[in-house]
C-alpha cells in the first residue's frame, strides 16, 4: 500500500526533473503544502542554486543553514564544498588538518574530478538533516541530472565500486534512507512537452526494481481548460487582423498547444497531480502558495 | 544581426544553455539551414526528442554519421545535412583505444571500475566527449560546419571548465604526486604532513584502501597517455578560442534562462572565447498595442462584430490578455538581456503553435534564424 501513502507521510521527498520543468517551484509548493498541514517542514535546494531565496523573497542567499522563509516552513542551501568539508572533520577528527587538507591544490584537483564524491556529500548531509529530527518533512529539490535520476544512483555506484572503507559505509547508510519506501518518496516533475514527459518515462524506467522509492509524477505548467469544444469553429472565421483577429490567433495558439499538452499528458503513467501553467508575469511567495495548495491532498 | 553570414564565416559552431531551452531543435534547425545555402554541414546532438531524431533518420543505436535527406522534403540545395548522436561512453572508449600504447592496457583501463564511473553518467564527462567528438570530426575535415548541441548545463562555467577538470584527473598532475611506486601495496598510513602525503592519507582516510588502490590502478593504466590527453585538451581548446569557431547562446525569455545567458555572455568575454549571438526562443507574439486594461473589452466587441457568440467570445477575450501578458513579460526580458550584450546580439524565434519534431519545422525556425534583419 506504499503506493497510495501520502508523500506528506514520508520524511523525505526527493523532486527531480529534466531542467526547466520547474522542479524548484514544485518543490516550494510541497514545502509550503506541508507547512499549511502543521508540519515543521525543511526545504533543501542543494549544488548553490540560490533559487529559493529568489521564490521566497529572501533578499540575500540562503545559505549553508536553516532560514525561515515561511510560516513552518525553513530553507537549506547545501553547498558541496561545505558538505565535503564537514564530512572530512568527522573523519579525520582534527579541524586544523582539514583545514590544510582543503587548502591542498592536490587534494581540490582530486576532488573536483572524484565522479560522484560532491552528490555522495550532499546526499550524507541531507540525511544528517533528516535524522537530526528538527522537522517532520524535508523536501530536495535535487539537481537536473539530463540523465534520470542519477543523482540518486550515486550511493548505488560507490557501494558497487568500494566493498569496505569509510566511503562504503557512507554510501550504505545514505542508501538505507534513500531506499526506505516507508520514509522516502521520489516525484518527477514534468511540463506537458514531449521531450521532457519522454525523459520522465525513461527515468521511471530506469528506476523501476532498483530500490529507489518513486512515487509518482508531478505534471506542471498545464494550461487549464479555456475554451470548449466547437470554439475553434466559432473564431475560425474572424478575419486577420484588428482586436478581433488577435483574439483569434491567440485562441487558435492556445487550443492547439491544448490539444498538444493532453496528448502528451495521456503518455503520463503514475500521475499525482497537475498544476496550471500560470500567466503571472514573475512568481511570488503568493503564487507558489497558491500551488501549494493544489498539492494539499498529496 | 545577420546569423547566416555570421555562421557563413566559421566552420564550428557550439550551441549552449540552460536545460528546457529547445537547444536540440536550434542546432539541428541551423544545420538545415545552413546546409540548405549549399555547404557541408553536420549536427552533432545529444539526446534529441524521438520524433526529432526520427525526422533526422537518426537510429537511436549507434552515433554514425548519417545523412538526411533534405531533397525529400523539398529543401535540396547544393549542400548536404548530417547527423549525428553523441554518445560519451563511446566517444570515450575509442579515445582510450587510441591514446593507450597496447590493445592489452586499452582493456585495463576499460574494465577497472572507476573507469566505468568516470565515463558513465558523471558531471562533466559528457561534456568532455563533446569537445573530443568535435574536435576528431573538424580534424577529419569532411565537414564545412560543424555544429554542436552541447549538455544544458545549469552553471556555464561547468561546460567550459568540465574538459579541464577531467583532464586534469586524468593527466595526473596532482595525483601522480600521490600515486608513487609502492602505494599499490597496501595501506600509508596518515602522514600529518603538508603536501601531497598528508593529502594522500586523507584521501585514503576517506576511501578506503580498496578503492584507492582502484584509482591508482586506474592512473596506472593511464600512466604514459597523459601527455597525449593534455596535447588534445590543448588542441580542442586552442579551436574553440579560434576565428573558426563561434558560440551561439540559446535561451528562452523566463527570468531564469536569461540569467543564465548573460552569466555565459559574460563566461565566454572573461575567457576570450568567440561569442555569436543569443538565439532566444519561444518568444510570446504581441498581439495587441494600447492600454492592457482595455484589450479585454476592446476584444469582446470586436468579436462580437464579427459574429462571434458572447460566450465565446469572453473567454477568447481573457485568453488574449492573458498571451498578451506574456508577450509583455517576454518583452521586458528581452529587452534587459538586449541591454547587457547588445541588441543587435539576440535573435528572435516566436512560440510555434506545435513542437518542432519534423523537417517542416525544422525549415521554418531556420527561416527565422537566418532571415537577415
Amino acid at each position: 500500500m506504499l503506493a497510495t501513502m501520502s508523500l506528506s507521510a514520508r520524511r523525505l521527498v526527493i523532486v527531480s526533473g529534466k531542467g526547466g520543468v520547474g522542479k524548484s517551484t514544485v518543490s516550494a509548493a510541497l514545502g509550503m503544502a506541508a507547512a499549511g498541514r502543521g508540519l515543521r517542514a525543511l526545504l533543501i535546494e542543494v549544488a548553490s542554486q540560490e533559487r529559493m531565496s529568489l521564490l521566497f523573497d529572501q533578499g540575500g542567499p540562503i545559505g549553508y543553514h536553516e532560514t525561515p522563509v515561511y510560516p513552518g516552513l525553513d530553507a537549506f542551501s547545501i553547498d558541496p564544498e561545505k558538505a565535503l568539508e564537514e564530512y572530512l572533520v568527522s573523519q579525520l577528527k582534527v579541524r586544523a588538518m582539514v583545514e590544510r587538507l582543503v587548502s591542498n591544490r592536490a587534494f581540490g584537483h582530486i576532488t573536483a574530478a572524484a565522479p560522484g564524491l560532491r552528490e555522495l556529500v550532499t546526499l550524507a548531509k541531507i540525511r544528517q538533516l533528516v535524522d537530526r529530527g528538527r522537522h517532520d518533512i524535508v523536501v530536495v529539490d535535487a539537481p537536473a541530472t539530463g540523465h534520470g535520476l542519477g543523482f540518486l544512483k550515486v550511493p548505488r555506484n560507490f557501494i558497487r565500486v568500494t566493498h569496505t572503507g569509510p566511503v562504503h559505509a557512507r554510501a550504505v547508510w545514505v542508501a538505507g534512507l534513500l531506499e526506505d519506501a516507508e520514509r522516502t518518496a521520489v516525484v518527477i516533475v514534468t511540463t506537458p512537452e514531449e521531450l521532457p514527459v519522454t525523459e520522465t518515462l525513461e527515468a521511471i524506467a530506469d528506476v523501476d526494481g532498483q530500490g529507489v522509492p518513486l512515487a509518482g509524477v508531478i505534471a506542471n505548467a498545464v494550461f487549464e481548460p479555456l475554451f470548449e469544444p466547437g470554439d475553434g469553429e466559432a473564431l475560425a472565421a474572424v478575419p486577420a487582423g484588428g482586436d478581433a483577429g488577435a483574439a483569434a490567433a491567440a485562441a487558435r495558439t492556445r487550443i492547439a498547444r491544448t490539444a498538444d499538452e493532453a496528448e502528451q499528458l495521456a503518455r503520463v503513467r503514475r500521475c499525482l497531480g497537475v498544476l496550471p501553467f500560470l500567466f503571472e508575469p514573475r512568481l511570488d511567495t503568493a503564487a507558489v502558495a497558491g500551488l501549494g495548495e493544489r498539492l494539499a491532498r498529496l | 544581426m545577420n546569423l547566416a553570414e555570421h555562421l557563413d564565416g566559421v566552420h564550428v559552431a557550439v550551441c549552449a544553455g540552460a536545460g528546457g531551452v529547445g537547444m536540440t531543435p536550434t542546432a539541428a534547425a541551423l544545420a538545415a539551414g545552413v546546409a540548405q545555402r549549399g555547404r557541408r554541414v553536420l549536427v552533432l546532438t545529444i539526446d534529441p526528442a524521438r520524433r526529432l531524431a526520427g525526422a533526422l533518420g537518426l537510429p537511436q543505436t549507434d552515433d554514425d554519421e548519417h545523412e538526411v535527406d533534405l531533397a525529400a522534403h523539398g529543401m535540396d540545395g547544393p549542400g548536404s545535412l548530417h547527423a549525428a548522436m553523441l554518445d560519451a561512453r563511446r566517444t570515450f572508449d575509442a579515445l582510450v583505444r587510441e591514446q593507450a600504447p597496447s590493445p592489452e592496457a586499452a582493456g585495463r583501463i576499460l574494465r577497472n571500475p572507476i573507469y566505468g564511473q568516470l565515463a558513465g553518467a558523471v558531471a562533466g564527462s559528457h561534456e568532455y566527449m563533446a569537445m573530443e567528438r568535435l574536435y576528431e570530426v573538424w580534424a577529419g575535415g569532411r565537414f564545412d560546419l560543424i555544429v554542436l548541441d552541447t549538455p544544458p548545463s545549469r552553471h556555464a562555467l561547468d561546460f567550459l571548465e568540465a574538459p579541464g577538470r577531467i583532464t586534469r584527473f586524468v593527466d595526473g598532475k596532482a595525483l601522480r604526486l600521490l600515486v608513487r611506486p609502492g602505494m599499490r601495496a597496501g595501506r600509508l598510513g596518515l602522514r600529518v604532513l603538508p603536501g601531497s602525503g598528508m593529502a594522500l592519507g586523507a584521501v585514503e582516510r576517506l576511501t578506503g584502501t580498496e578503492l584507492l588502490t582502484d584509482v591508482s590502478e586506474f592512473l596506472a593504466g593511464f600512466d604514459g597517455m597523459y601527455e597525449g590527453f593534455r596535447r588534445r585538451a590543448d588542441e580542442v581548446a586552442r579551436l574553440l578560442a579560434s576565428a573558426e569557431t563561434t558560440f551561439l547562446l540559446v535561451t528562452v525569455p523566463q527570468p531564469e534562462p536569461m540569467t543564465e545567458a548573460d552569466f555565459f555572455w559574460r563566461a565566454l568575454r572573461e575567457r576570450d572565447l568567440p561569442f555569436g549571438g543569443v538565439v532566444v526562443n519561444k518568444v510570446h507574439p504581441s498581439y495587441v498595442g494600447g492600454a492592457r486594461s482595455r484589450v479585454r473589452g476592446r476584444a469582446r466587441r470586436a468579436l462580437a462584430a464579427a459574429g462571434v457568440p458572447a460566450d465565446v467570445a469572453d473567454r477568447a477575450a481573457e485568453n488574449l490578455l492573458h498571451f498578451q501578458s506574456l508577450a509583455d513579460r517576454d518583452r521586458a526580458n528581452i529587452e534587459r538581456l538586449q541591454a547587457r550584450v547588445g541588441a543587435d546580439a539576440l535573435i528572435e524565434v516566436p512560440l510555434l503553435d506545435h513542437d518542432v519534431h519534423d523537417l517542416e519545422g525544422l525549415s521554418a525556425v531556420a527561416g527565422h534564424l537566418l532571415s537577415a534583419t
